[in-house]
């Protein structure tokens, strides 16, 4: 394993206090609790959105809290789900009587943690609600979509319902709003290099020359099937399908992310991209937003994700509207 | 069986899953992230260093604490289930300064019952109860009285457990399309659960008057 740290155990505080050295306009760390980082200036009199996940999926999850964006995030060991205290620590510092939002993906670590968090802040008497985000079709087939993974799909829900917040959303309508989207949103990765975890020096798969995984979750959970590596165009092809496929009525505008898993090349991903929008314009459907980088990695895995959410001009003007965090900042 | 009796288990299981940890790692490479060994050995750790200085307290306090440390040291699937399992187990023998047999039964159903609360997860789906529950099971079946009789038939149940994981395909958390490919792959919380539960088996077998009132 070459990685540049020092001591892998220490490394996820070590990168912690790199970023607080370097955006410490974004973010500061909580006096509560040293795993839980939130806005450097909170946002008074509304309803907070507090975020959270595993470290190793940078710019994810820290990179979403900003102006614009999520109020606080729980950081997590290696690609395990954060415990309560960090997720109530971030919660306290950022709300001001409005209420929480708490946002995660659909892990079952993920879901138990912020659940007994949820619990402890409601045993306070603060408002809290909780939005589960489950967009991967790779990991359950519809009928059982209520149990998919959280893959890229949670970074669209960050800045639409962090956007939403700062425009005065209240907790109730906010949720309201983020379980729409988020049910019209579908997400499909394909994976062919695998991800090393710093603390194990284990590759996370193994696959053959010329194979690829399709459906891969962002820790290098198996996905649907192993099939052999296509060129961009033919994986461009199965992965849109599997994505359109998903949706029971075909949408007629679209927002699409882009997402490298941390060793694909931004060149890699725009020759995928042009032959993604390619396809969408013989079906006829819109593309009214698009995004390509790295919003959530897995270490150095080598692949890339497709998120499609169905887009009405509310949820458009969400996405463009102006944002500050370390991994997402347009606008300002 | 005193807190610094409690201690001295927890201390057991802990260089077990230690000596367990590659193998954790590699089962979880085929069904999961890896990570299960790190986080098993790392939350024990975290357990050891916070027990500690209660040597002189009761085992409930020594329980609770190690639930607490061992929660906010993991998050993870693992922290809650076994943080709940700590936590129900302090309160089943809450604030007794040392333990009998009797409290052994109370506390072991204790731990099961939190296992299965927080993780509503049953027989047959995968995951650690497939050790846990037949375990509990025989030790509760068990016409013996004597505490040894009984934990041997619940390490016996569930390492027979943890095998039959082997054959399952995963149905917790997880959909049909990915579980046919976990057959054929124990369980990595299956086989930590059976560590744990073999370590205390083994803790009695050395300490054959520990469970006496001292």
């Amino acid at each position: 394993m070459k990685k540049l740290l020092n001591n892998p155990e220490r490394a996820i505080e070590e990168m912690t206090e790199g970023i607080l050295a370097a955006h410490r306009d974004v973010l500061r760390r909580s006096a509560r609790h040293p795993r839980a980082l939130v806005r450097a200036e909170r946002a008074d009199g509304k309803a907070a959105v507090i975020i959270g996940g595993g470290s190793g999926h940078e710019p994810a999850f820290l990179g979403y809290v900003g102006s614009g964006l999520a109020d606080g995030v729980a950081l997590g060991n290696f690609f395990a789900s954060p415990p309560p205290d960090p997720i109530v620590a971030a919660a306290r510092d950022s709300e001001t009587g409005a209420g929480i939002l708490l946002v995660y993906g659909n892990y079952s670590g993920d879901v138990m943690n912020f659940e007994m968090a949820a619990e402890l802040l409601a045993t306070e008497g603060i408002p809290v609600e909780s939005l589960v985000i489950a967009d991967d079709v790779g990991s359950a087939i519809y009928e059982e979509r209520s149990s998919r993974r959280g893959i890229a799909g949670e970074v669209l829900a960050y800045k639409i319902l962090g956007a939403a917040a700062d425009q005065g959303y209240a907790l109730s309508p906010l949720v309201g709003l983020g379980r729409q989207a988020m049910e019209n949103c579908r997400s499909i990765g394909v994976a062919w290099t695998p991800c090393t975890l710093p603390t194990t020096g284990v590759e996370s798969f193994a696959l053959a020359e010329g194979e690829m995984e399709l459906g891969i979750g962002v820790h290098g959970e198996p996905g649907v099937q192993r099939i052999a590596m296509g060129s961009a165009d033919q994986i461009a092809e199965i992965t849109l399908t599997t994505v359109l496929d998903d949706f029971p009525i075909a949408p007629r505008r679209v927002a699409l992310l882009i997402n490298g898993l941390g060793s694909t090349s931004l060149m890699e991903l725009y020759v995928y991209l042009r032959a993604v929008m390619a396809r969408l314009e013989k079906y006829r459907i819109e593309v009214g937003w698009v995004r390509v980088g790295e919003l959530i990695t897995s270490q150095e895995m080598g692949g890339c994700s497709l998120t499609m959410l169905d887009v009405d001009d509310n949820l458009l003007d969400l996405l463009r509207a102006p944002c500050y965090g370390l991994g997402w900042r347009q606008g300002c | 069986m005193t807190g610094r009796d409690v201690i001295t288990l927890l201390e057991l299981v802990a260089e077990r899953l230690r000596d367990h940890q590659d193998e954790l790692t590699a089962l979880d490479n085929q069904v999961g992230d890896g990570d299960h060994g790190v986080t098993m050995v790392q939350g024990w750790s975290a357990i050891l260093a916070a027990v500690q200085p209660l040597r002189n307290q009761p085992p409930s306090e020594v329980l609770r604490t190690a639930g607490q440390a061992f929660l906010n040291a993991v998050g993870a699937t693992v922290g809650p289930l076994y943080a709940t399992a700590f936590l129900r187990t302090a309160g089943a023998v809450d604030g007794k300064l040392s333990l009998g047999a009797d409290d052994a039964g109370h506390a072991f159903e204790a731990w099961v019952e939190g296992l299965h609360a927080r993780g509503k997860a049953d027989v047959g789906e995968k995951t650690m109860m497939d050790v846990w529950i037949p375990a509990w099971e025989a030790f509760r079946a068990q016409r013996s009285e004597d505490l040894q009789t009984k934990l041997d038939a619940a390490v016996e149940a569930g390492w027979e457990g943890f095998q039959r994981t082997e054959a399952m395909a995963a149905r917790k958390g997880r959909a049909s399309r990915l579980a046919e490919r976990s057959m054929g792959v124990a369980d990595p919380g299956a086989l930590s659960a059976y560590v744990i539960l073999a370590a205390v088996g083994d803790w009695f077998k050395t300490r054959p008057g520990g469970m006496v009132l001292t």
